[in-house]
């Protein structure tokens, strides 16, 4: 199983069928809502607290989700507003556990990661290596290349791993983005590239060394 | 004329499609003359179509069923009785 995003439109039609039910608190209404967005709410928990507790905190979210439902006014799409209640969720935890002490620890260091590889007049000094594959799917045929790829993406900064896997993995838009993190478009489009800037260095390193 | 490390930084929003018509045409202007910028852009592509396939551990039904039934005992308790 891969992670693929459900297109807009089905999201939504999907959202208007049940939203009559969940305002009732219908039962079959809301199991059908928590099939549905469990794993993106899990999926994003994860970025923030990691993966021991991400279920904890969508557990957390949902009860959260269930309490406020009768204020949701629908200026966002549903998902996007439990979401944002479920980042919410697990800043609060992090905040509680005192992992996390100020916003620079969630986003990451600002220094931007090819800065070295660049002479001072702005042309490579050390230019990008050629993979020895072109395709992801070759690339992906060794095992230790995808485990080291996943190792990456769970290191980096929380905000950093949470605004890629909403862009890149769930397929949100920036918007969308900004209104769940609570974080500015340009923030979101900063922490992006670093995010995937990493990710490139790490299987450059990984295509050059045979190692993560 | 863009430099290299501008088309590095630039790469995120070209992807996207963020960049506005003359800034695109200035960007694939480069990449059209220079291979490492091309082989960055493109490998960069490759990175994350690399991680959109990843396999991703479905979410086991007991969470699932968890939720429903913490959800199910949440409106027992908070609906008014009758």
């Amino acid at each position: 199983m891969t992670r693929t995003s459900a297109p807009v439109s089905t999201v939504a039609d999907f959202e208007r069928e049940l939203l009559p039910g969940l305002r009732r608190r219908d039962e079959a209404s809301f199991n059908r809502l928590v099939a549905a967005y469990y794993a993106p709410m899990r999926s994003l928990a994860s970025t923030i607290v990691g993966e021991s507790i991400a279920d904890e905190v969508v557990q957390e979210a949902w009860i959260s989700v269930y309490r406020a439902l009768s204020g949701f006014e629908g200026r966002s799409s549903l998902k996007t507003w439990i979401l944002r209640i479920t980042a919410n969720e697990a800043k609060t935890r992090l905040r509680r556990e005192k992992r996390y002490t100020s916003l620079e620890q969630l986003q990451g260091d600002s220094g931007t990661l090819l800065a070295d590889r660049f002479a001072d007049d702005g042309h490579w000094q050390r230019p990008p290596v050629q993979w020895h594959a072109d395709a992801p799917d070759a690339l992906l045929t060794n095992a230790e290349m995808g485990r080291c790829i996943e190792q990456t993406l769970h290191q980096l900064p929380p905000l950093q791993q949470a605004v890629f896997t909403l862009k890149d993995l769930e397929g949100s838009g920036f918007d969308e983005i900004c209104n769940i993190l609570e974080i500015s478009a340009s923030n979101a489009r900063v922490l992006l590239h670093r995010a995937r800037v990493r990710l490139f260095g790490k299987i450059e390193h990984f295509q050059e060394t045979g190692e993560c | 004329m863009l430099k290299c490390e501008q088309i590095a930084e630039k790469a995120s929003a070209y992807v996207d499609g963020e960049l506005g018509f003359w800034a695109a045409l200035q960007y694939r202007l480069h990449l059209a003359m220079c291979r490492p910028c091309l082989r960055f852009v493109r490998q960069f592509r490759r990175t994350i179509e690399m991680v959109r396939r990843l396999p991703c551990s479905p979410v086991e039904q007991a969470k699932i069923d968890a939720v429903a039934q913490r959800l199910d005992s949440l409106e027992k308790r908070e609906s008014p009785p009758g």
